[in-house]
C-alpha cells in the first residue's frame, strides 16, 4: 500500500476533496479487487487483518470495512464498519476515510468516474 | 473460559425458573470489604506497604494516575502477534503495575466509579489481578435485590480472540433449553434452524420438533444417568465438536405418548438471525411475524431488512417481532430494526440512543473511552455497510405500535429496541416474560493478556429513560419490580412451533390486538435461558457466555451421590 497523505499536498489534493479528486466507483467485485482492498485498508483502521463487507462493490462508491467479530458476551455493542468513500484523480484510485479524511492510494483496484 | 464461567454456567442451567430478571451474579469471588455499601469512603491515605517493589507506583488513596501511565506494563509481556496479525503492545513490567492500570482505567471509564471503594493494589498482589479487578465494581443492588452491576468479568485474550474469529461449529441447527442440568435432567428442543439436520423432514417427521425432550442420547438416559460415562456422552451427542458425527436420540414431542429415535449427523452451521418470517391473515388485516434470533453477526443487517421488506411488500398492518430468545448484539441493527418498525415521521431527528459514560450523558461532552463527541445513535435509515451496502434506503413498516414477543432471554440490544421505539411514543405491546434487564455495554479491552469487561455505558432513549436494570415486564405481571409496558404475561408455550398462530405468546399478541385482552388464566410466565448446539451458551441476565458443554460438567459434582 502507498500512502499518500503526505505527498497529496505535492500533488494538490491535500484536504481529500479537491477539485482534482472525483468521486468514483469500483469496477468490479473480483476476489483479486476485494483482496487488494483488504490488503491495503488494514493500517488505514489500525488493524493487521480486515474483512471488506461482503456486498457486491461492483459500481460501489463506497467501501465498508468490517469491525472485528463480536465477542460472545457482547450484547449491546457500537462496533460499526469504517467507510471509505471511493476516488479517482489522474486515472488513480483513492479510498477517503469518510470521517478522517484520510487517503489511501489503491493498487490493483479498477475505478472509474462515478456515474460514467 | 472466562474466569466467573463456572458461575455463570450454573446460573445458565439453574436460572431458568428464576422470576427475577438479571438474576445470576457475575460469579466474581467476593473481595476483602467488597460489602461496603456504594459511595462508601476509601480508606486513608497511605503508602506502600511495607515489602512493597521500592520503585513501585504509591497508593494514595483518591488519588489516580492516568491509566495510560501503566498501560501494556506486563509482569508476563507477550511477544510477537496475536492470532488477528496484530503486534501485541506488551512491555515488561510488574504485576503491581497492571494492578495500578486496573485501578485507574476502572476511575476513568466504569460507568459508577464514585460506588467504587478505592482499595490500594498492594493489597492483592498475592490474589492476582483477576481478584483485584472483581473489587472493582459497585456492591449496590437493583430494587429487585439483584446486584447492579451483573455484568463484571474478564478472560484470557487469547481465548476471547478465539471465539470471536471462530468459525461457524458443529452442530444440528437445533437450540436446546437445559431446563434442568443435573438429575431428573430435563432438555428440550427450543427451536431449529431451517435448512439444517435438526429441521429436516425424515419420513414424513421433522427431526426435532419445538418442544421435544431428549430421553437418551447414543443410548445413555439423560433424565436419570448420573455417571461420568454419561455426562461425557450427552455432552458429545448434545453438542457434537466436529462435523460429521452421528448421534442417536430419543426424543419425547409434545402430546406424545411414546418416544421416536432421531438420527442427527453434524454439520458446521452459523445461526440464522432470521429464523422466520410470516404473514398471518386475520379479519382485521395481516400481522407480520419476525422471529429474529440474534444481533450479533453482521448477516443480521440484511436477514433483517429482507424480513421487513417482505412484510412491507406484502402489506401488513401490524407485526409480531418476536424476540423472546435474543440475546442482543449490534445497537447499529437495533436501531435500524427500530426505524423499519416506525418509519420515517415518528423517528425523523429523533435519537435511538444516547449513550450515558460516567461523566458524560449528552452529545456536547467527550466520551472517556475514545475521547469522542458523543454522538447519539440515530434511528439508521439507510445500510450501514455491515452486510447491506452503506446508504441503501431501509424499508419502513410505519406502525405506531409494535407486539414484542419477550422471556428473560430477551436482552440488550433487543431491549434498545424496546426502549428506542418507547422513547418515540410507538406503542410497544409485551407478550411473555420479564425481560432480562441489561441498559448497560462495555468495550472489552485487554492489557497484558487478560481481556476485562467492566460496564463503562448505559443506554439512554429519546426521552432520556433507561432505567430499565431490572427487566421490561408486561403490565399485568404480579411483580413488583421492573418497568411495566401494556401487554400480557403468558408463559412460554413448547406445545406449538413458533410462528403458529396457536402459539401461546403468539395467540396472545393477536387476541391483545384485537380487543386489548390477555388469555385467562395466563400462567406464571417461565423464565427460559436457551442453550443453543452453535457452540454458543447465552446466559443473558448475566451476558456471559460458556461452552456448551459445561453444563454437565459443571453439575456433575451436584448429581453424583456422595
Amino acid at each position: 500500500m502507498i500512502r499518500v497523505t503526505a505527498l497529496l499536498a505535492t500533488l494538490g489534493l491535500a484536504g481529500c476533496h479537491t477539485t482534482s479528486m472525483q468521486p468514483a466507483e469500483v469496477m468490479d467485485n473480483s476476489p483479486e479487487t476485494r483482496a487488494a482492498l483488504s490488503s491495503q485498508l488494514g493500517s488505514a483502521v489500525g488493524r493487521a487483518r480486515i474483512d471488506i463487507s461482503p456486498v457486491d462493490l461492483s459500481g460501489a462508491s463506497t467501501v465498508s470495512v468490517l469491525p472485528p467479530p463480536l465477542g460472545q458476551m457482547e450484547t449491546a455493542s457500537t462496533a460499526m464498519p469504517t467507510s471509505f468513500d471511493i476516488m479517482t484523480s489522474d486515472g488513480a484510485c483513492y479510498a477517503v476515510h469518510s470521517k478522517t479524511g484520510e487517503v489511501v492510494a489503491l493498487e490493483g483496484v479498477a475505478c472509474e468516474p462515478a456515474g460514467t | 473460559m472466562p474466569k466467573t464461567s463456572q458461575l455463570a454456567l450454573i446460573a445458565a442451567a439453574g436460572l431458568v425458573l428464576a422470576a427475577c430478571s438479571g438474576g445470576g451474579g457475575s460469579g466474581s469471588p467476593t473481595p476483602p470489604g467488597a460489602t461496603s455499601p456504594p459511595g462508601a469512603t476509601s480508606p486513608p491515605a497511605s503508602s506502600p506497604p511495607a515489602g512493597s517493589t521500592p520503585t513501585g507506583p504509591t497508593f494514595t488513596a483518591g488519588v489516580f494516575e492516568a491509566a495510560s501511565t501503566f498501560v501494556n506494563q506486563c509482569e508476563n509481556p507477550r511477544s510477537g502477534v496475536d492470532i488477528e496479525g496484530n503486534a501485541f503492545p506488551d512491555d515488561p513490567g510488574s504485576l503491581i503495575e497492571e494492578l495500578f492500570w486496573l485501578r485507574s482505567w476502572t476511575d476513568e471509564t466504569y460507568l459508577w466509579n464514585d460506588e467504587i471503594v478505592d482499595r490500594s493494589p498492594y493489597d492483592f498482589e498475592s490474589q492476582g489481578r483477576v481478584a483485584y479487578f472483581d473489587s472493582l465494581r459497585t456492591t449496590a443492588t437493583t430494587p429487585s435485590g439483584e446486584d447492579k452491576d451483573d455484568f463484571h468479568f474478564s478472560q484470557s485474550t487469547e481465548e476471547f480472540l478465539e471465539q470471536r474469529n471462530a468459525a461457524p461449529t458443529a452442530s444440528y441447527g437445533a437450540r436446546f433449553e437445559i431446563v434442568s442440568g443435573s438429575v431428573p435432567r430435563e432438555v428440550r428442543v427450543v427451536y431449529t434452524d431451517p435448512g439444517t439436520p435438526a429441521s429436516a423432514i425424515v419420513s414424513g417427521l421433522r427431526q426435532f420438533v419445538r418442544g421435544a425432550s431428549i430421553v437418551t442420547i447414543d443410548g445413555f438416559d439423560l433424565v436419570n444417568d448420573g455417571s461420568s460415562a454419561a455426562v461425557d456422552a450427552l455432552n458429545a451427542g448434545l453438542f457434537p465438536a466436529t462435523s460429521g458425527e452421528t448421534h442417536i436420540f430419543e426424543v419425547l414431542d409434545p402430546g406424545a405418548s411414546s418416544t421416536r429415535t432421531v438420527t442427527l449427523v453434524s454439520a458446521d452451521l452459523a445461526s440464522e438471525p432470521v429464523n422466520q418470517v410470516s404473514t398471518i391473515n386475520t379479519p382485521t388485516g395481516d400481522v407480520g411475524y419476525i422471529h429474529f434470533t440474534t444481533f450479533s453477526p453482521f448477516s443480521s443487517e440484511e436477514a433483517i431488512v429482507d424480513a421487513v421488506q417482505q412484510l412491507d411488500t406484502q402489506g401488513v398492518s401490524d407485526l409480531v417481532l418476536d424476540l423472546r430468545y435474543n440475546g442482543g448484539g449490534l445497537l447499529a441493527v437495533a436501531s435500524q430494526l427500530s426505524y423499519m418498525i416506525a418509519g420515517n415521521a415518528n423517528t425523523n431527528g429523533r435519537t435511538f440512543e444516547q449513550l450515558r459514560f460516567n461523566n458524560c450523558d449528552n452529545p456536547s461532552c467527550v466520551d472517556p473511552i475514545f475521547g469522542s463527541p458523543n454522538n447519539p445513535i440515530p434511528f439508521y435509515t439507510t445500510g450501514q455497510g455491515f452486510t447491506v451496502n452503506n446508504g441503501t434506503p431501509l424499508p419502513t413498516l410505519n406502525l405506531n405500535r409494535v407486539f414484542i414477543l419477550s422471556t428473560e432471554g430477551t436482552c440488550s440490544a433487543s431491549e434498545a429496541v424496546i426502549n428506542g421505539l418507547r422513547g418515540v411514543n410507538v406503542e410497544v405491546v409485551l407478550i411473555g416474560g420479564i425481560t432480562c434487564g441489561k441498559p448497560f455495554g462495555f468495550f472489552p479491552t485487554d492489557n497484558c493478556g487478560e481481556t476485562y469487561y467492566t460496564i463503562q455505558f448505559q443506554g439512554l432513549n429519546d426521552q432520556g429513560f433507561g432505567d430499565f436494570e431490572d427487566g421490561f415486564v408486561p403490565m399485568n405481571s404480579n411483580f413488583n419490580f421492573g418497568v411495566r409496558v401494556p401487554g400480557c404475561e403468558v408463559a412460554d408455550d413448547f406445545t406449538q412451533p413458533l410462528g403458529d398462530p396457536n402459539e401461546g405468546l403468539l395467540a396472545a399478541a393477536l387476541q391483545y390486538r384485537v380487543d386489548g385482552s390477555c388469555p385467562v388464566g395466563s400462567p406464571t410466565s417461565v423464565a427460559v435461558v436457551p442453550e443453543t448446539s452453535f457452540g454458543i451458551i447465552r446466559d443473558p441476565s448475566t451476558a456471559i457466555s460458556a461452552p456448551a458443554r459445561s453444563i454437565f460438567e459443571t453439575n456433575r459434582d451436584m448429581r453424583l451421590p456422595e
